[in-house]
């Protein structure tokens, strides 16, 4: 299994680097939440980020989209450096991915059709009849073509992640970034999203970045899985590969042990002289 | 691969073939060939795709509306010539359940008045 992505720009199959992260570090509040994360991802390819709560996850994808500036390294979206780019060069490209939030991130003031309709307007010159009718396509994929007048407040949390997602894929763009996209929807639900992961993959030419803690989903919709911990990339191959290693912390991971090399994440502060003053 | 778009008449269908790939900035062009043939009343519009590489939600969703203004018409509409990835990309969007989707050209025209079958 690799640890370290090869400095190769192609994979085997000839695909690009569509996504290039290069010793990346983020602190926050003096903590190396990133510390030199490197990693690539080929067109096409969907790749799963794990790790366990606080490894960095999120914010690493925020790193990548440029919603967060790094404190040294950087990242490339389709050979493009995001540092180095001017703003305008930054929301071009915004157009070309897709991103699904935890909690769904939905306009409150607008109904579940507009919110998928708002991309649209802004970034195409498709009529309206159009859009309306991309609008009904993209709710019918995540199963909610009944929700189209509803307001988010009448949505439950599984609903309102499904609308998120059926608006990130409204422009459909070439990678689409998934923070959490299983969680708390119910087996049935879950299983809609792992199939419209990989049909879009197939079929659509989307390469998926997918940060989740669902082992299931992640074995189902993977083409590469990558380990976080402590702010490091600590283990990347195929699911296979994460099936059978014997890394114990990766191990650890996959099996949800309660003991082993990764530490429960509770105060930094040990209990003891705490509780003892 | 840049869009092409030919409009042919068979019998009394109008053949349009789509070559190339249909996206968010072309997708246009396509719908307003099928605007035209739908306001005229076409009795059955068939959309050649087998010279199709790609296509995205706007262009599903022109091949849609026209559906629709055949339907308010009382015409017909059918596609053939799909490839397997393209007949993915209408099996993600569920939509092969809302077109006729034939296998081949004389069996979409088929279903036109005067012609070898009603579908």
């Amino acid at each position: 299994m690799a640890t370290a992505p090869e400095a190769r720009q192609w994979d085997r199959n000839g695909n690009e680097a569509v996504i290039e992260v290069r010793d990346l570090v983020k602190i926050f509040q003096g903590r190396k939440v990133l510390d030199g994360v490197n990693l690539k991802v080929y067109r096409g390819e969907t790749v799963t980020i794990m790790g366990g709560s606080g490894c960095g996850k999120t914010t690493l994808l925020r790193c990548i989209v440029g919603a967060y500036k790094p404190e040294a390294g950087g990242s490339s979206l389709f050979g493009n450096d995001i540092a180095k780019i001017t703003p305008d060069e930054l929301s071009e490209l915004r157009k070309r991915i897709g991103v699904v939030f935890q909690t769904g991130a939905l306009f409150q003031s607008m109904t579940v059709g507009e919110n998928i309709a708002l991309l649209l307007r802004e970034h195409t010159e498709l009529d309206d009849a159009i859009i309306d009718i991309i609008v009904k396509m993209k709710l019918e994929m995540v199963g909610l073509r009944d929700a189209y007048g509803l307001m988010p407040a009448q949505l439950s949390g599984g609903m309102s992640k499904r609308v998120g997602i059926a608006r990130a894929i409204s422009l459909d763009p070439d990678i689409v970034f998934y923070d959490e996209p299983t969680t708390g929807l119910d087996p049935i639900m879950a299983g809609v999203m792992n199939q419209l992961i990989m049909g879009l993959a197939d079929n659509m030419r989307v390469t998926s970045v997918v940060v989740t803690h669902d082992m299931n989903s992640a074995f189902k919709v993977s083409d590469r899985l990558i380990m976080l911990h402590e702010g490091k990339v600590v283990a990347d191959g195929t699911a296979d590969e994460i099936r059978l290693t014997r890394d114990p912390i990766v191990r650890q991971f996959v099996d949800g042990l309660p003991d082993g090399p990764i530490p429960l994440r509770r105060s930094r502060v040990p209990y003891i002289e705490d509780i003892l003053g | 691969m840049a869009l092409k778009i030919n409009a042919r008449e068979v019998g009394s269908a109008a053949v349009v073939d789509v070559t190339g790939e249909v996206d968010m900035h072309n997708s246009p062009e396509l719908r307003k060939v099928l605007k035209r043939l739908v306001g005229a009343k076409k009795p059955l519009i068939v959309v050649n795709m087998s010279g199709l590489d790609y296509i995205d939600s706007s262009g599903l969703a022109t091949l849609v509306e026209c559906l629709q203004g055949t339907m308010k018409n009382g015409t017909k509409f059918s596609i053939f010539g799909l490839n397997p990835r393209i007949k993915n990309i209408f099996t993600l969007a569920r939509l092969e359940q809302v077109f006729r989707i034939c296998e081949s050209e004389s069996e979409a025209v088929g279903a036109a008045p005067g012609g070898k079958s009603e579908g």
